[in-house]
């Protein structure tokens, strides 16, 4: 296939040029036309519309950008379109429910794209001090959205975010510096081979790296932060986080996890996702608020997709599969969250009762997304799974397999109780009553059930995709 | 020449150290510890290592002064901290600082045979340029938008609170 490289390479740079441009033009413009200001979140989404058009025709190539920093493929293509999907569901959902007061979505919109671009450079990067400014560069505007209402759980949310985030990056560029001390480069290629100097240093280099990442990803025990933060950051920017921020971590693990191929590293991943699946499923048992739940949740399944990762390259395309397919999900149950939300802390779980009365479409959607979570066919989340972890039994690795399908039925206890109580348990008094016409948030909440639903019976188109993707790693 | 501005700045540091260590107005402190990071950072020039002085002045007269001080305007009740009288803690501050001197001492001593003429070629400067605005051009790119996200951020949660 002949193509021309540096067309190439403008086409595929335009994505996040535009982004960056996008996002001073919602702090900046609104500043000097007055007409412009409240349109930001549009700006955004036209942003993110017109740059998803720029993946139709990408190339069957790799291209290395400045000195290896950054890896084009179809791979990065792949990501950065659920990258701009995500955001674009979040800028929806904001402009439906503004998560921010008056006068802070300039602020607002322009964190969520710079937090966006973030997540594109990092899942592309090609080296690890590149992937870490770029895992900065997603953190710290999450930091402020969490806070950005400046209300107590908000700002609690935020602060504790805050603080174990910066406790996490300064864990992982200790690691870095240990490891460009051994190694000639940081590029992962060069990462593949122990250095002959100091193996043991190397390993806890890497080790430091891997507990600074497993931070991002939420995998127990670092995961502290995850059910406060969730809970008390505005329901959309929660969404955010659970889709945007986790499949960060999850991609920049697996690079670290591909550089070995047994050892010490193996051992330890293995222990930190049977710990995962273990602790979050059964601490998820006892949660009463629908955040926390979905916070638990979301901890469950960084488990299962650190279980691919002992698949090798179906493992990988497994994760690819996983990663929209779960976001689906996530965002469709935090966008039910958002629809019936009273408080800042969203509704507790019993809220949702006889909601398949009040709301019959709201409360079948709901309980697409728990099936799918908890992993029912034929809808996706099921599949999701079964890739996962067919990769993982046909890698070897039985055991763990049977400890996280045996953890993934405890799940469907807690995700039926939300189903539970939304068709059989009848609402309480005055709950409910106003019927609501319906906003773009219910929009948002149908389209990822019919997402949902159809990833799941037709799996085809978007497994090819996660296929052909995942062998440009 | 060069031999009497390093006796100079260096008298100049040491005494503002001390200066610092033994004032009891955190706001005074603050400024003598200045002093004595702009007199390093003038050492460092008479010693010819120009990046080093200019990083000096940026980064802990500059970026660190700077946490200092805000930290003494949010936090007024700072200034009214009295110095601990626990003698524990003295002790184990006299032992942690001759611990560091002895080290110091030991590293200078070790040093000595290792003492060269210095040309300014072998500053760094340019080679740091280079590999800042070559290699590294997209790094250093991504950081500044790692920073102006820092400052909106940062901006977005403050401004909020003074409309509130």
């Amino acid at each position: 296939m002949n193509f021309d490289p540096v067309a190439y390479t403008a086409a595929a740079l335009s994505a996040p040029v535009l982004l960056v441009l996008a996002a001073f033009a919602i702090l900046l413009l609104p500043l000097f036309f007055k007409g412009l200001r409240g349109t930001q979140g549009l700006i955004g989404l036209g942003a993110v519309l017109v740059t998803l058009t720029f993946f139709r025709a990408a190339p069957q190539a790799k291209l290395l950008l400045f000195y290896g920093a950054l890896e084009i493929s179809p791979l990065s293509s792949y990501l950065w379109a659920f990258a701009l999907a995500v955001l674009g569901l979040t800028i929806v959902l904001s402009l439906a429910r503004p998560p921010a007061q008056e006068g802070n979505e300039g602020e607002f919109y322009f964190l969520a794209v710079m937090a966006s671009i973030g997540l594109m450079v990092m899942v592309s990067a090609g080296d690890l001090f590149t992937a870490f400014i770029a895992l900065e560069l997603l953190s710290l505007p999450v930091y402020a959205l969490a806070g950005i209402r400046r209300t107590k759980p908000g700002l609690e949310a935020a602060y504790k975010y805050f603080m174990l985030g910066a406790f996490g990056s300064g864990v992982t560029i200790l690691g870095i510096a240990i490891l460009n001390a051994l190694y000639p480069s940081l590029a992962f290629e060069a990462l593949r081979s122990a250095p002959a100097a100091a193996p043991q240093l190397a390993l806890a280099g890497f080790m430091l790296v891997i507990a600074g990442f497993a931070f991002k990803t939420a995998l127990v025990p670092f995961h502290m932060w995850v059910p406060d933060a969730y809970e008390g950051a505005p329901t959309q920017v929660s969404a955010f986080m659970a889709a945007a921020v986790k499949a960060g971590g999850v991609i920049l693990l697996w690079r670290i996890f591909s550089l070995f191929s047994g050892g010490p590293v193996v051992k330890v991943f293995w222990w930190l996702t049977v710990i995962t699946a273990v602790f979050a499923n059964l601490a998820a048992l006892a949660q009463s608020g629908l955040k926390r739940l979905l916070a638990y949740s979301s901890i469950a399944h960084a488990g299962y997709l650190a279980v691919a990762f002992f698949g090798g390259r179906p493992g990988f395309e497994a994760v690819l599969y996983y990663l929209p397919v779960y976001a689906m999900a996530t965002i469709g149950a935090f966008s039910v969250a958002l629809v019936l939300e009273k408080d800042e802390k969203g509704p507790k779980i019993e809220d949702l009762a006889g909601l398949a009365k009040t709301r019959p479409w709201l409360a079948a959607s709901m309980a697409a997304f728990m099936f799918s979570l908890a992993g029912v066919p034929p809808l996706a989340g099921f599949f999701a799974k079964f890739y996962a972890f067919a990769a993982a039994v046909s890698g070897g690795y039985t055991s763990l397999v049977v400890i996280a399908v045996v953890m993934s039925a405890v799940s469907v206890y807690y995700y039926l109780r939300v189903t539970v109580v939304m068709y059989m348990k009848q609402p309480a008094e005055g709950a409910m009553t106003a019927q609501q016409a319906p906003g773009a948030v219910e929009a948002v909440v149908f389209l990822m059930a019919i997402g949902v639903l159809f990833a799941g019976v037709f799996s085809g188109p978007l497994l090819s995709l996660a296929a052909e993707a995942s062998h440009w790693f | 020449m060069i031999q009497a501005a390093v006796w100079f700045f260096g008298a100049v540091a040491a005494m503002a150290t001390l200066l610092m260590i033994f004032q009891r107005n955190l706001v005074k402190s603050a400024l003598l510890m200045l002093a004595a990071l702009l007199a390093t950072a003038a050492l460092y020039l008479a010693l010819s290592a120009q990046m080093l002085a200019v990083l000096q002045i940026i980064l802990y007269a500059g970026a660190i002064m700077i946490l200092f001080v805000v930290a003494l305007t949010v936090m007024p009740c700072a200034l009214r901290d009295r110095a601990s009288r626990s003698v524990f803690l003295k002790v184990l501050g006299l032992a942690a600082a001759a611990v560091i001197l002895t080290e110091l001492l030991n590293v200078s001593g070790a040093l000595k045979g290792f003492l060269r003429p210095v040309d300014f070629s072998e500053t760094g400067t340019l080679p740091l340029a280079r590999e800042l605005f070559g290699r590294f051009a997209f790094q250093f790119e991504l950081l500044s938008l790692v920073i102006i996200t820092a400052i909106v951020a940062a901006t977005a949660l403050a401004l909020h609170r003074r409309r509130a």
